[in-house]
């Protein structure tokens, strides 16, 4: 009986230590405005993974600060005021609009950009309040996170609202995935891959490095069949984009017939982290 | 049916163009007005048989709530107004709807309720239940779980225990307000209580609904979205300063730029117009009424094929239009470093 209980403990102790919760919190973005662009027509090439369609983002309300903010404490090796002229993306936060520059780090191998952002509380066309909001979420400069608590400035910064499209912005892209059947295929005795059958467009917003941080969600599973294995038409939040060719790299002849319009739209914020139980 | 409302329809406008006629003969009446536009409504027999069936259980089930009193009704907007991001439409004032007092408690008093503690009603997809939370004197904002006592049959002697955790928090800046019963506290005791008839619950607080702004839409040339999507938030909890999202009212707005909502607790709204940095022009139409009522009523079937409405035409063919793509999410990060 006693080691049948104490097997009942190990395997339960066992249990305990593998067991491991994540917990999600999420919210969402400010609502932004993806920005049409001209298209010419233009056949092009682009690498797997690399941008078919760049458009820019802009929040829906920005600013630009009138005078230099004064000094403020960003944390350790961060740029701790903003110079006049500094442009500012509105980011909302429930019930209070604020507008935010990135604090760029001076030692980014050490400490991150961080996000500043200032509210004016009487609306009087001055900021009254600085809130560090940290880091760039996703390292997507327009995509605030965390609200932190709001620190009065020694002296107001004036500012002034801006037009939609001359705020700070971000780019959003369509980039795209070929999909070949496994294996080999042999083209005037040389091995070449197997035709393509599918082209899968990833639509998201672009980071450091021009990679493209694809959005999850309703639509995002959208595969065209390529044709011959060379052509298709991609229909993706309402931009056109021809396919006229795939080649054995993986990268594809194209043509834009139409951007994605001019349109407002919002995500959904999430950050997973796991609690992990361990029994010692 | 279509043929019926139409001779109805037509035949009203006709009656109408008469009796004005009669009424002043020596006046040359403009031309009668065109018979209003019939418009097909989707039913609830005309949704697909599988949605019919995957709802059925939704029907006249009700949410886990408190029940409240409304203090005082809110007179409909005469015209539109302007709203920006945070606006409040209405707030109204609350308190639980009804009070009963613990006569006979369980053991653990302390814990579930003493002798003569205040419960306040609630309800639940099982039925009504009596709640009750012990609060510190000493600190408002400490607050414990909310226990609250099951009577089927309104005897006043409870058969079961629900205990919602304080830390699930669905209303955390609400002191008697909840969106879960939580789980069976598993007390094998009855507790009695006394209803006292037309008594309120000692608490008070708000209902707010918010406006939140513009969440999707087509910008058009001169600034303003069609089509769109709009949102407002239901929210309570004591005061402006503390409140908590019961619900998220999202209106559709049309090509025109126009789009109206109503809920089944009353609250009608009416859009004519947004801008692509969120202001909207916004009539509100309804609130909660006063009296005994529930921020989340019951769902019913007609409500169900209302909402549908918007993916099924009249004859229950689904609409051409794939649904768009709300609900994008970035890719999960991992938490910010702090």
């Amino acid at each position: 009986m006693g080691s049948r209980f104490a097997v009942a403990l190990t395997l339960g102790a066992c249990l305990v230590a593998g067991a491991a919760v994540a917990q999600t919190a999420s919210r969402p973005s400010t609502p932004f405005v993806i920005h049409s662009v001209a298209v010419d027509g233009t056949e092009r090439v682009a690498r797997e993974h690399q941008p078919l369609l760049v458009q820019p983002v802009t929040s829906v309300r920005s600013a630009r600060l009138d005078a230099e903010t004064p000094a403020e404490s960003a944390g350790w090796f961060k740029a701790k005021s903003f110079p006049a002229g500094t442009l500012m993306f509105g980011a909302y936060a429930g019930d209070y609009w604020s507008y935010c520059a990135v604090a760029e780090s001076r030692q980014s191998w050490w400490s991150a950009d961080q996000f500043i952002c200032y509210v004016d509380e009487d609306d009087d066309g001055r900021f009254d309040a600085a809130i560090d909001s940290g880091e760039p979420f996703n390292g997507v400069p327009l995509l605030v996170f965390s609200t932190g608590e709001r620190r009065p400035l020694p002296t107001p910064a004036p500012y002034s609202r801006i037009p939609l499209a001359d705020g700070p912005g971000v780019e959003y892209a369509i980039s795209f995935d070929v999909v070949r059947p496994t294996g080999r295929a042999m083209l005037n005795g040389r091995n070449v891959p197997r035709a393509a059958t599918h082209i899968i467009p990833s639509v998201g917003f672009r980071v450091e490095g021009g990679r493209v941080q694809p959005l999850s969600g309703p639509g995002s599973d959208l595969r065209f069949r390529l044709v011959n294995g060379q052509t298709a038409t991609i229909r993706v939040k309402g931009a056109v984009i021809e396919i006229l060719g795939v080649n054995n790299d993986n990268s594809v002849r194209y043509r834009v017939v139409e951007s994605i319009p001019t349109h407002v739209d919002q995500i959904m914020l999430q950050i997973v982290t796991t609690t992990r139980w361990v029994v010692y | 049916m279509r043929t019926f409302i139409i001779l109805t329809a037509s035949l009203a406008a006709l009656l109408m163009a008469g009796q004005a006629a009669a009424q002043e003969p020596l006046v040359q009446e403009p031309p009668a007005p065109p018979a209003p536009e019939v418009e097909d409504v989707l039913t609830w027999d005309e949704l697909p048989a599988d949605l019919r069936r995957r709802a059925e259980p939704l029907i006249g089930r009700v949410a886990a709530q408190a029940v409240l009193h409304v203090e005082a009704p809110i007179a409909p907007d005469a015209d539109f107004r302007a709203v920006d991001h945070g606006d409040v439409l209405f707030e109204q004032a609350i308190r639980p709807a009804g009070l009963a007092r613990i006569t006979r408690p369980v053991v653990n008093a302390q814990k579930y309720g003493p002798t003569g503690a205040a419960l306040w009603p609630g309800v639940g997809p099982d039925g009504d239940y009596w709640c009750w939370r012990r609060f510190n004197p000493a600190n408002a904002n400490a607050r414990g779980n909310i226990y609250c006592y099951q009577d089927r049959d309104g005897d006043g002697t409870s058969e079961r225990m629900m205990e919602n955790p304080v830390w699930m928090g669905q209303l955390p800046a609400s002191r008697f307000q909840f969106l879960s019963l939580g789980h069976d506290e598993g007390v094998e005791e009855s507790a009695t209580f006394e209803v006292e008839p037309d008594a309120l619950g000692e608490f008070q607080e708000i209902v707010v609904l918010r406006y939140y702004g513009a969440t999707r839409g087509v910008v058009k040339e001169d600034g303003s979205l069609a089509p769109a999507t709009v949102e407002f938030e239901l929210m309570t909890g004591p005061d402006r300063q503390s409140l908590s999202e019961v619900s998220r009212i999202r209106v559709r707005i049309d090509a025109e730029g126009k789009g109206d909502y109503h809920a089944p607790n009353g609250v009608r709204l009416e859009v004519d117009g947004v801008n692509v940095d969120g202001v909207a022009q916004v009539r509100l139409l309804g609130a909660l009424p006063q009296g005994r009522t529930l921020l989340i009523p019951p769902v019913t079937r007609e409500l169900i094929a209302e909402r549908m409405a918007a993916f099924f035409n009249p004859d229950g063919s689904p609409k051409g239009e794939p649904a768009d793509d709300e609900g994008q999410v970035a890719a999960p990060t991992a938490p910010p470093a702090t």
